[in-house]
């Protein structure tokens, strides 16, 4: 049985204009010891996603569908069940470093503090356990730095201590919301394979969510693309990178900078992402699509096999996978 | 924390200071003669003219701040026109109505808004919070005199749970006393309250929205150990700022409600002073008055660093 298994997952948030729906029919399973990577532009979709798993959407927002997390359905458990979930089987790292600790307690109290909750340590216990965690995660002078407040730490050390705090009580599932996002280039490549390794080395399943397309291509073995709240493309990374199949993935890929490469225009993707508020009938990225047709704005596209365990949300694929992106876009 | 005390220390100096100088010059200002006040309307120039030299009210400007600044600063506030007594006398004498009076209304305030408000903020858009919500904006257009008027019809002349006004003085009755102070405190405190128990509901809601509050739930925490654990000391600060403010507002309405209450309190002594143009009492107590708001910022500044880890390295 799969570790996680998310069916038809649907998020609908309050807004000043309506009601949005920021997730629609989302579906996949990560295995023990598995890593999908999300990818997809801003508000795709894919942090609704995980703040959905994870039980921490905005106030005022209603879920349907399933989130299977062994036996237990998070969508339905009961809050006070639930946390003692977060934090323990399911952990999560986020985009800002900077302001993910709260300024007036000590970086050893945030790192204590859920192994008092879960682990039912005692304060010395889990303050020798907390030096062991930030030691890990290679923050020097890990001992000192316990009493130190997160004004006094760089970006880099702030996003370390977020790890440590994330794996502290060994979560089945680690999910990293655009982890180096807010760091500067040379910390962003450290900070992500710290991630990789405590994952492997720890047996832990993780879910990476980025915008970055090269991050997502070297981290993990599933890749998920999300487009307007949806998932318009899915498959294992070799297969997915090897064989871009869905009109989106194809553009998003081209618009890449790519160095050395020869000096020309990057692609664009024409047009803006849809509003989550009024959503087309049909295909979301109908409104963007160079292959648009009438079929495509009708109904939704159904999902295609691409390849094995590959397969894409497009009624086109022979004509998108046959034109070259560059062309497709031009 | 040295230098942030130092600053502060200094700033409190030069802001009596610069008190006192204003304080002496809009006294000076003033229209009406001291000895003529005292004297009536129809006494004789030669009569003013001889109390105003025994007066020293002769000399020039500078030199008489100079020994009224001078004194003060010995604790010595000089000696009334009109009572014929220690100017600091009859200030120590009324501080024990104000100060207790300004305590407890500034106690009751706080507590009421502080519970209102996490209550109200934690029960966000519900009936609670919408409830809550109305009494304040009803507590705060309430004017203080007008509340304490309605609450002595009610407690003093129907209910005669408390009397209507007057002071028995802690010797004589220390009990007494400090029922005398709790509608005036009352009166005082439901302003307050209103004002700052709406200041403490959207500090929390807006601490609520932060990052580390989701990290903190991310851990495993329940909104309620997050309410406690992490919102309340960031919500704090603003809360705190607002409530040094409203001090200030505080020491005014007391003013007010001694009249309304007939307390013999710094408010009293002051306003009588002003109409028998007893400036050394005006002055004196004006500058109490100024010294006890830049003292509680003072101490407003301390808290801050008490809770703010990042205050004790930024130089601010």
């Amino acid at each position: 049985m799969s570790l996680l298994r998310v069916e038809n997952l649907e998020v609908t948030l309050q807004t000043s204009v309506g009601p949005a729906r920021a997730v629609r029919d989302v579906s996949f399973q990560l295995e023990r010891g598995q890593s999908l990577g999300i990818v997809g532009e801003s508000g795709c979709g894919k942090s609704m996603t995980a703040l959905a798993l994870m039980g921490l959407l905005p106030e005022g927002a209603t879920t349907a569908g399933r989130v299977m997390l062994g036996e237990d359905d998070l969508l339905t458990m009961p809050e006070n069940e639930l946390c003692g979930v977060r934090g323990n089987r399911l952990a999560m790292i986020f985009q800002e470093p900077m302001t993910s600790l709260n300024p007036l307690h000590t970086i050893g109290a945030q790192v204590m503090e859920p192994l008092l909750l879960h682990r039912g340590l005692h304060k010395s216990e889990a303050r020798d356990e907390a030096y062991r965690l930030l030691d890990q995660v290679g923050i020097p002078n890990a001992k000192s730095r316990l009493d130190n407040y997160p004004h006094q730490l760089s970006g880099g050390q702030r996003q370390r201590v977020m790890i440590a705090l994330a794996l502290s009580c060994d979560p089945d599932i680690l999910i990293a919301d655009e982890p180096t996002t807010a760091l500067d280039v040379t910390i962003q490549s450290q900070i992500l394979d710290l991630i990789e390794q405590l994952v492997s080395r720890l047996g832990m399943s993780l879910i990476l969510i980025s915008h970055d397309l090269g991050v997502i291509s070297e981290s993990v073995d599933r890749v998920m693309v999300m487009y307007g709240g949806t998932v318009v493309e899915s498959g294992p990374t070799q297969s997915l990178f090897h064989a871009l199949a869905h009109p989106y993935t194809r553009g998003l890929f081209a618009s890449m900078p790519r160095l050395g490469g020869k000096r020309e225009r990057l692609t664009t993707i024409p047009g803006t992402v849809p509003d989550l508020a009024d959503l087309p009938t049909g295909c979301t990225f109908a409104g963007r699509c160079p292959l648009v047709t009438e079929a495509c704005r009708a109904a939704p596209p159904p999902r295609l096999p691409v390849a094995d365990g590959h397969e894409a949300a497009c009624i086109h694929l022979d004509l998108a996978t046959a034109a070259r992106p560059s062309e497709l876009f031009s | 924390m040295s230098v942030f005390l130092f600053k502060r220390l200094l700033t409190f100096i030069l802001t009596l200071f610069g008190a006192s100088v204003i304080i002496f010059a809009a006294m000076e200002i003033l229209p009406g003669d001291p000895a003529l006040v005292i004297l009536g309307v129809d006494a004789s120039p030669e009569a003013v003219q001889a109390l105003t030299e025994k007066l020293g009210l002769d000399r020039p400007v500078p030199e008489r701040y100079f020994d009224w600044i001078t004194g003060v600063l010995g604790g010595d506030f000089g000696i009334s026109y009109s009572y014929k007594t220690p100017v600091s006398e009859l200030i120590i004498d009324s501080l024990k109505i104000t100060v207790p009076l300004a305590i407890m209304a500034m106690l009751l305030a706080t507590a009421i808004a502080i519970v209102l408000g996490i209550y109200a903020a934690a029960n966000h858009n519900r009936p609670a919070d919408v409830g809550i919500m109305g009494i304040s904006q009803l507590g705060i257009s309430i004017p203080s005199f007008w509340l304490g008027i309605l609450l002595v019809l009610l407690f003093a002349v129907n209910l005669r749970w408390f009397s209507a006004g007057g002071f028995p003085g802690w010797d004589r009755d220390f009990f007494g006393s400090f029922r005398a102070l709790i509608l005036p405190a009352v009166s005082l405190a439901t302003v307050q309250a209103a004002i700052l128990a709406r200041i403490t509901r959207s500090a929390v809601l807006d601490v609520f929205r932060e990052d580390f509050v989701r990290t903190a739930r991310a851990k495993g925490v329940s909104r309620r150990r997050a309410l406690w654990g992490h919102v309340l000391r960031n919500a704090l600060i603003p809360v705190i700022t607002i409530m040094g403010l409203q001090f200030a507002n505080l020491l005014a309405g007391t003013v007010v409600i001694e009249s309304v209450f007939t307390l013999p309190g710094l408010g009293q002594l002051v306003l009588k002073a002003i109409n028998n143009r007893d400036l050394i009492i005006v002055e004196g107590t004006v500058l109490l008055l100024a010294a006890m708001v830049v003292a509680v910022n003072f101490l407003v500044d301390i808290l801050y660093a008490l809770i703010d880890p990042r205050l004790k390295v930024s130089d601010i």
